[in-house]
Order: structure tokens, then sequence, then C-alpha cells
């Protein structure tokens, strides 16, 4: 039963008897009757029984709802007068209208107090949840937040779940789950008839008994009720929450209503996340694209922006994972940090002469056939032995580390000189002879002054791109990924302790990924040959020997990794450890 | 034994929704629930009948919020008594100011009921 207390405060009838009791004359005592007994008195101590047949006892009805009722009761003198009777009961009467009214109004007041106080409520919890679902652009912080909050509110239901829908998808993805037993299909629930009319209509729903509704057909078995409610942002409908369980009757209106406000805060959450996703996504194929509009102009490094960054995050997350790097700890951020640097760190070349960048020998072929003819020319005047000669300076010409006999041979033969008209012309010019005698490699001076722009080059280009997260290293790193521990890098030529530690790890795997990779000067070698390579470029002091330590210890770890990367969302990048995450 | 909540607002539907809001504990725990309308009203009411706990709107007239805080804060036989200051005034100065003074808590309006509820079991030990 009711208490009384629901209906009418006790002390303001209590008021009410007493004043009723002065004016009847200090002698009839009242008292209110509820449900069949007496619990107001005025006037005496007790009541005594309702007593409908006591003759000296007058009462008038009150009603409190549709089902609880009561009395204003009144005793008068057992002598009583007809003329006092008569003016007992105008009291009276007068007495339990007045009651009636403020029974009647008091129930129009807590109505209305009931309906603020509920949408008090509602706006408390969007004050609250905004600001917790609205804190992050991760999808997976979003959706969390969201379903936290469910949990965190008490709505009824043991099972919960947030399905997604990617734009321009109209599939649903399970992205988020709690309750449901681990292997559970529930992507079955997309498939189900009420879902589906959910996410069309837009609107939520609550089914208190599954079993009767016809859209279900227990698409997840053992479900008894559900509230399932959209996610919907201003443009399309992002997502549905679900709450759950295997109990019939649970949820009320109020719940889908509050759960609506949830969902619609999450909403624009999800939809900005979808967004900032999408712009990572353009922004990460816009830069690639750049990356291999690079690598293709020489087909040889075709591929090798993209396998540096993904090897370069892939070093770095197994820095972060190992205790003897204690030191080293890459955020998320920094990840991502370094797998554009990787992919932009040669973007540079665009601005390097071509003809030094895909420089294949020492002279170009058009000049050798030069030298042939003049050799050939020689030949005919003289009793020079131009083929064996002309044989040598080839052999020489695309040699990477050639022989000294071959370099003090053509030296000599730049001594000679050819007659023509009278004048004695050099057998070979001394830009030629500057080229050809190089002790290594095939770029002169000038040449690799120019390769070795790119770095400045690249950081020069990709300044003026306003790259969403800070990046603050980014530029640092590209610009350094050709520096080297003892000095002896480019541009700046810098000591180990102004490194950064992401520009010497980014340029142990772009040293390893050239060397794994052919060249036009050079085929490619084993991943042991390279290793070997790393660790020649340790001993002269120009890497950092104990990343290089670490990598070639870790090999295996690192390529497996850098595959995963490849096939991770930019945004994910600290997932690629996780195997369920693929 | 009974727990005795009071609420002292001059504002009438401020207190009617408080009152709503607290019902909700008397239904479930021994508490009762007693309302004053200004804070010579509610000086009175604790002095007599010593409540838990005390909801206390801060600009009201006769007596002000903080000023009845403050008496009973310096009376030593009402020591007990826990007092949450209510107000539309969200100063930071103003939350310090009742701290100060020995409020529990200093609660901004509109307020939340959840929030209220929460505090009041915590401060009640309920």
């Amino acid at each position: 039963m009711t208490p009384l207390k629901k209906y009418i405060r006790p002390g303001v009838l209590r008021n009410f008897l007493r004043k009723a009791f002065e004016l009847a004359g200090g002698d009839c005592p009242l008292a209110i009757g509820y449900e069949g007994e007496v619990v107001v008195v005025e006037g005496a101590d007790s009541f005594g029984g309702v007593g409908e047949n006591d003759p000296v006892v007058i009462s008038s009805p009150l009603q409190f709802d549709d089902i609880h009722s009561g009395l204003v009761l009144m005793r008068m003198p057992t002598d009583v007068s007809d003329e006092v009777r008569a003016s007992c009961e105008r009291i009276l009467k007068f007495t339990s209208y007045s009651i009636q009214e403020l029974i009647d109004m008091e129930r129009a007041r807590r109505s209305i107090a009931e309906e603020a106080l509920a949408k008090y409520r509602e706006l408390a919890l969007l004050h609250r949840s905004v600001p917790v679902i609205n804190t992050s652009l991760r999808m997976r912080d979003v959706v969390g937040a969201l379903i936290n909050e469910c949990r965190r509110e008490n709505y009824p239901g043991e099972l919960g779940m947030v399905f997604l829908s990617e734009p321009g998808s109209n599939q649903f993805r399970l992205a988020v789950q709690f309750g449901f037993p681990f292997g559970s299909n529930l992507k079955a629930m997309a498939d189900s008839d009420l879902f589906i009319q959910v996410a069309e209509a837009g609107r939520g729903e609550i089914v208190n008994d599954l079993d009767k509704d016809s859209r279900w057909a227990s698409e997840l078995p053992g479900l008894g009720s559900m509230a399932i409610i959209p996610i919907v942002s201003p443009n399309r409908c992002e997502g549905i929450l679900i709450l759950a369980s295997e109990n019939k009757g649970l949820f009320e209106a109020a719940h889908r209503k509050s759960l609506a406000t949830l969902a619609s805060v999450a909403g624009i959450s999800v939809s900005n996340a979808f967004n900032f996703e999408g712009v990572q996504r353009l922004m990460n194929a816009i830069l690639q694209a750049l990356a291999e509009a690079i690598d293709s102009r020489d087909p040889f490094t075709a591929g090798h922006s993209e396998r540096v960054a993904h090897l370069a995050v892939a070093f770095a997350y197994t820095l972060n994972d190992d205790s003897a790097f204690d030191e080293v700890m890459f955020s998320d951020e920094e990840l991502r940090e370094i797998y554009y640097a990787g992919i932009l760190h040669d973007v540079g070349k665009i601005g390097i002469k071509e003809d030094v960048l895909t420089k294949n020998s020492r002279l170009p072929s058009r000049r050798l056939d030069v030298v042939r003819a003049r050799f050939q020319l020689l030949g005919q005047v003289t009793d020079f032995n131009w083929t064996e000669a002309f044989d040598r300076v080839r052999g020489l010409n695309k040699s990477m580390t050639p022989d000294k006999d071959d370099l003090e041979y053509v030296k000599n033969l730049g001594q000679q000189t050819w007659p023509a008209d009278g004048e004695n012309h050099p057998l070979l010019y001394d830009d030629e002879l500057e080229v050809l005698l190089l002790e290594y490699g095939n770029l002169t001076h000038e040449e690799r002054m120019e390769i070795q722009r790119h770095p400045a080059e690249s950081e020069r280009i990709l300044q003026h791109i306003p790259m969403q997260e800070g990046y603050v290293n980014m530029l640092t790193i590209i610009r350094q990924h050709h520096e080297r521990m003892d000095g002896s890098g480019y541009p700046d030529g810098l000591n180990a302790v102004d490194i950064l530690v992401q520009s010497r790890l980014m340029a142990i795997v772009d040293i390893y990924d050239a060397v794994t990779q052919e060249r036009h000067y050079k085929p490619a070698f084993t991943r042991s040959e390279a290793l070997k390579i790393l660790k020649k470029e340790v001993e002269e002091g120009k890497l950092d020997a104990e990343l290089v330590k670490f990598f070639l210890n870790n090999i295996d770890k690192i390529e497996t990794l850098s595959e995963r990367v490849k096939s991770t969302r930019i945004t994910h990048l600290s997932e690629i450890g996780n195997l369920a995450s693929l | 034994m009974t727990k005795k909540i009071l609420i002292v607002d001059d504002e009438v539907h401020i207190k009617m929704l408080l009152e709503q809001t607290l019902e909700e504990l008397e239904d479930e725990y021994d508490v009762e629930l007693f309302t004053a309308s200004d804070g010579e009203e509610g000086l009175e009411f604790i002095r007599n009948e010593r409540p838990d706990l005390v909801f206390l709107d801060i600009m009201m007239p006769k007596m002000n919020g903080y000023e009845v805080c403050r008496i009973v804060m310096n009376d030593g036989d009402l020591g007990d008594v826990k007092i949450i200051l209510l107000t539309a005034k969200g100063q930071e100065v103003d939350r310090k100011q009742g701290l100060e003074l020995g409020a529990k808590m200093y609660m901004t309006k509109p307020f939340d009921p959840d929030e209220i509820l929460k505090v009041s079991k915590d401060l009640l030990e309920l």
C-alpha cells in the first residue's frame, strides 16, 4: 500500500484538522482515516476506531487516487444538540472539501515535479556524458566511452554492444560488446529484421519480449528483451547501440529516451571520429602517392619509401617492447610520426637532377660513344691499340671499386693526345678523367653535393604541409636521415648527440632496404650480406651501435611486423603487435 | 535511528524538486524530509531538531545561507550537522567561502538529481 505521505504530508493534514478543531469550538476531535485506519488525530490523544455506526462520529470521504480512499472523521460530544450537529457537519464538509482540493493539487504538483525531475536527470546525463564521450577522435575511445556510460548509468541489461557503419557503406560491424561469452556469433544481430528496421528508421525501440516480436528470429539465442538505439549524426545512422538481457520486461520508455540522448551525443563523436580517420586515410594516401611518384622516377627505388616507413615503425615498435631500451618509449603519435617521416624522407629527390639521381655509370653511354670514336680515330692515325684501351675504359666506367691498375692505366691514357689540323687534343678531357678516376662509386664531388641536397630539400618541400597532429620531429627526422654518428653525414654533419633516435633508426632501415633491394649499380644483397654491411658501418662509427645490434637481433620480428604495418590503419599502428587486431 | 534531512530554500520550485529527488531516499531508507523557506526558519529547525544533513540555499531573505552555516558551525552543540550549500552562484570565491565556513560541499544549480542522491547517501552513510 502506498503510504499516505506519498499523497500529502501528514503535517499539512494535522494543521488543517487543528484549525477545524478550533473552529468547531474545541470539543470535537478530528481524524483522517486512510484505507480503514485512523492515521492522523487532532484534538484528542486517540480517536478510537473508524466506527461507521457510531452515532456521534460523522465522516466525509476523501479520494487519494483511483485506488486509495479515506475519510475525514469528526467525533461530536455525546449529548449533541441538533444545532451543534448541523454546525459540525458544515465544518466537516468544508474541511474535507479543502483537504480534497489540496490532495488533488498535490497530485498535480507531484506529476509536474516528476516530469521536471526527469528532465533534470536527462540534462544532468548530458552534462556528464558529453565531456566524457567527446574527449577523443579515436573511434575506439568514443565507443568505449559510450558503452561505459551505459553501464555506469545502471540501465537494465547485462549484455551490450555497439555496431558501427563506415561512411559509404550500409554494412554494420561489431565495434565493442560486453557480457557475451567469448566466441558468440554476434554478427547475426545485424541480420535481424529488428536491427535493420531500427537502422533504416533511425528511431530507437525497446522490446520487452523478443519472442513475441515478428522481426526477431532469435538471431542471438536466449535473449529476452532489448533496447536498440540508433547512433545518429546529422547525416546518417553511424551505428547502433544495444542493451539486452536474457530476462524479459526490463526496459521502460524512460530508458529508451535517455539512451537516445546518450546515443545522439555519441553520434556526433562517432561521425567526427569517422571523419578524422577519413582525413587521415586521405592524407596518408596523398603522401603515399607523393612518395611513390618520387620513387618511380627510378625503377630501382620503387616502393623504397613505403618499405622504409614500415620497417622504421616496426623497429620503433619493437624497441618499445624491449626492456633493454627502457628510456625509449614511442607514443602512438610518435609511431605515426616515424611512419610519415619514412614515407616522406626522400621526397626532396624531386628537386635533384635526374641524370645524377639515376646515374649508373661514371660516364653516360653517349659520352662513352664519343670517347670510343676518339680512340678509334687515334688508332687509325697511329698504332694505338684502341680496342684494348677502350675495353679498359669501359670496364672502369661501370666499376664501383676499381683496381689500382685500371686507374693507373686510364690515368696514363689521359696524358695522350690526338692530332687534328696541326693541333693536339687530349684523348680524355679533364671532366672525363675526373669521373673515370674516382676511387669509389660513380659520382663526382659536384654530383655528390647535388644528391646530398635531398634531405634538406625534403624538409623544405614538406614544411608547409599542415599535418593534423603536431609531429614536431617529423621534419627533423627527415632532415637527419643521412646524418652519421661520427659527424660524417649530411646535410649538417651532426654528431651523435644531436641526432634523434628516430633519425638513427631511420638511417639503419634506409641502408638495410637499399642494400637488400636491387640497384642499377648492384644486385640485391641477401639479408645476411646486408647485416654484414650494417655491422661494418658500425665499426666505422657511422651507425648507432646499440640500435644496429638490436636490429640484427630482432630482424625476424621486425620484418614480420613491418608486413603487418602494411595492412594496419595508420591510426592503429600501436596495435601491430596485437594478434587480435588482425 | 531515523535520519533527518532538511531542505532550506526560498525558491518554491527548487525546494519541490529537491524534495522530489530526496523522497527516493525516504522510500529506501529510514530517512525523513523536512523543509524550511528561509534562513531563520531553517536555523530554528536545525537548533530544535538537529537534522543529520541540511541542503542550504545561499541567497535567502532574512538570513542568508552563509550566515546560517557560520552560526551552525560555530555552535558546538550542532557539530554533527552536515551542510551542503546549494546555490545559483558558481564563482570560485563563493565556493571557497562556503567550504571555509565548514560546509561539506558546495553544489551549483541546476543540480544533478543523481549527484544529490549519491552525496546524501555518502554523507548519511546509508
